[in-house]
């Protein structure tokens, strides 16, 4: 499988040196991770973006991310497989995972938290909340 | 005098009738008793029908009504001395009528092979059409034929069966809603995000404005020009106007598509629960069609790629808007279930739906088509069935199918039919007649058309 051109860094590589995180971001929309980069370049933090489960997972084995957020419903692999995935592969395991979606209601939450995922926050999601999440995990 | 005894009184008598007993006595008891016989007979008969749940009406070959009980005189609100002698167009069956065409029962058995039921609209004494099931049986009558007909109201079942698509229709919306929160989410996620990063890039471009009018105080002699070049210079590294240029251009770009994203889905949904309209209108369907697709995204893009060929010269057709909208979806949501079902639990690819609209032979055709798991010809015959379904608990309830089927030929004289093959798809083909007819028009056209074949 190849990546298409535009699921490699947004960022370009000068900003590789300043960067104080590097986060994987997961949806369908190729919108929406455009709109997070934009936002998140002012804190330095690096946005990389895969449109599916499948690509999202194959990018995480490759780019080592320092932080994973995904979508649930997605082409392909939907993000539960990509979290369950994530979880059974050794090297990913310790990523922490972040799941930002319209589609988590409570027992899906409940799931996905025992699965390891650190977080579950509803879109539309505002940046403070994002950046509550990823502090924990990134000197910003 | 007990009944037996009044039909069958002879039976005793014979042995005992004495040796000179006349005949001719004989013989009128038992023509009186024959009279008494075939009098008691037709009321018998006459009680019979007059106590039957259905209306039943016997006419003439040309449809002058014979016979007429007591619940067509309730039903219907002409008593039977009225109606008798009286042709059916001018009463139950007027050219009027929605869903007849002329010639009543004599029509409706030409048209339909005798014994089946047949479904049609009659007219009552007060002008109201009701909905009727009629079940005709012709009998021999010396060289010529009556023909006998009970005719069951079915106005309540009717009513059952809309508010049963109104039911559907509520629940479909009600699913629909999830998954269009969910469109209409993620726009507004990234055009807020977008909103706030050209707020925030604003306020850079102002500094470097700033600098530049500074610039110019200093070059009008007010100032240190080298100091404020310098100052310039740095301050527009800092703001990356090369990177804002670029982002602020795609994010414009992209919150611009987001908006009218969210307009086209409210619009779409709007349109597809509110038609506008509980009668047949002249309708856009292709316009129609793409606001189901619209409003139906979440049901099939994550398993399905969507392509549509739409007939451009398609005329306005007259049906129901809002259940048409409402077969549409139950044919989408089957197409990516089906998909859904052949990629497997770990999809790699999309599956396709392909929706096209075509006219022929004063039809309008609608193909929805996908690549999905197929029918197995064992359940083809049934998919139709209400409350038929393969699916799961909480992922189908069997009705999809019936309630398109019951739009298509009840309510539009139209077809639906199937084409599967097991592992490559399935193709539904829907016909609606571009005139609007009644189905036994249609039925007559095909007809006709398969005799000249
Ligand atoms: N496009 C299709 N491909 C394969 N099978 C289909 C397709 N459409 C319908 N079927 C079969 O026909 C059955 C009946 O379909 P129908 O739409 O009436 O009910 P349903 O989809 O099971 O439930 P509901 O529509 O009420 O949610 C389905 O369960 C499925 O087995
Ligand atoms: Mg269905």
């Amino acid at each position: 499988m190849s990546i298409p051109a535009d699921a490699v860094m947004i960022e370009g590589a000068a900003e590789k040196a300043k960067s104080t995180g590097r986060v994987l971001w997961v949806d369908d929309d190729p919108n929406l991770a455009a709109g997070f980069a934009r936002r998140l370049k002012r804190y330095n933090i690096q946005i990389m973006h895969a449109f599916d489960g499948m690509q999202g997972y194959w990018m995480a084995l490759n780019q080592k991310p320092d932080v994973i957020v995904t979508d649930l419903k997605m082409p392909k692999w939907p993000g539960n497989d990509l979290v369950e995935c994530l979880s059974l592969n050794r090297e990913l395991a310790g990523i922490p995972t972040i799941v930002v979606s319209g589609h988590a209601g409570a027992a899906e939450k409940k799931r996905l938290e025992a699965m390891g995922v650190v977080a579950v926050l509803e879109k539309p999601v505002g940046l403070e909340d994002l950046l509550v999440e990823l502090r924990k995990f990134l000197s910003l | 005098m007990a009944p037996e005894q009044l039909l069958y009184p002879r039976t005793a008598d014979t042995s005992s009738s004495e040796p000179d007993g006349s005949d001719v006595h004989t013989e009128l008891l038992s023509v009186k008793k024959e009279l008494r016989g075939a009098l008691e007979r037709e009321n018998w008969l006459r009680r019979t029908i007059d106590t039957a749940n259905d209306a039943f009406v016997s006419t003439t070959v040309m449809g002058e009504v014979l016979e007429w009980n007591s619940k067509a005189e309730q039903l219907f609100g002409w008593s039977r001395a009225e109606v008798i002698g009286k042709h059916l167009s001018e009463t139950i069956f007027p050219p009027s009528v929605s869903d007849n065409g002329a010639g009543g029962l004599q029509h409706l058995i030409q048209v339909r092979s005798e014994g089946k039921r047949v479904e049609t609209k009659a007219r009552t004494l007060d002008g109201d059409e009701i909905s009727v099931e009629v079940s005709i049986s012709p009998m021999r009558e010396g060289s010529s034929f009556v023909l006998n007909a009970f005719i069951h109201d079915i106005t309540s079942r009717k009513q059952l069966q809309a508010q049963l698509t109104h039911a559907q229709k509520l629940e479909s919306v009600g699913q629909l809603s999830a998954g269009i929160a969910h469109e209409i989410n993620t726009p507004t996620q990234y055009v807020g995000d977008n909103t706030r990063f050209l707020e925030e890039s604003f306020e850079e471009i102002l500094g470097v404005l700033n600098c530049f009018n500074e610039l110019l105080q200093a070059v009008e002699g007010q100032g240190d020009v080298a100091a404020v070049v310098a100052k310039v210079k740095k301050v527009s590294e800092a703001a990356d106007l090369e990177y804002l240029k670029k982002e602020i251009q795609d994010s414009i770009k992209q919150s611009l598509e987001g908006v009218s994203r969210v307009a086209s889905i409210v619009r779409a949904m709007k349109e597809f629960s509110h038609p506008g309209s509980a009668t047949k209108t002249p309708t856009d369907i292709n316009k129609n069609i793409k606001n189901t697709i619209t409003v139906a995204t979440n049901e099939w893009k994550y398993v399905a790629k969507m392509v549509t060929e739409m007939d451009d010269e398609m005329p306005l057709i007259p049906c129901l808007p809002g259940d048409l909208n409402q077969v549409i979806l139950n044919l989408i949501v089957n197409s990516a279930h089906a998909i859904a079902e052949a990629l497997g639990k770990n999809p790699t690819e999309k599956g396709t739906i392909t929706i096209s609209t075509a006219l022929r032979d004063n039809f309008a055709e609608i193909r929805v088509q996908d690549t999905g798991a197929g029918i197995p010809e064992s359940i083809r015959r049934r998919i139709f069935d209400p409350f038929f379904t393969t699916k799961g608990v909480g992922v189908g309830s069997g009705q999809g199918l019936a309630i398109a089927r019951s739009v298509i030929v009840d309510k539009h004289a139209g077809t639906i039919d199937v084409n599967s093959v097991e592992g490559q798809g399935t193709t539904f083909l829907v016909r609606l007649p571009l005139e609007e007819q009644s189905a036994l028009a249609n039925e007559k056209h095909d007809r006709k058309k398969k005799d000249s074949k």
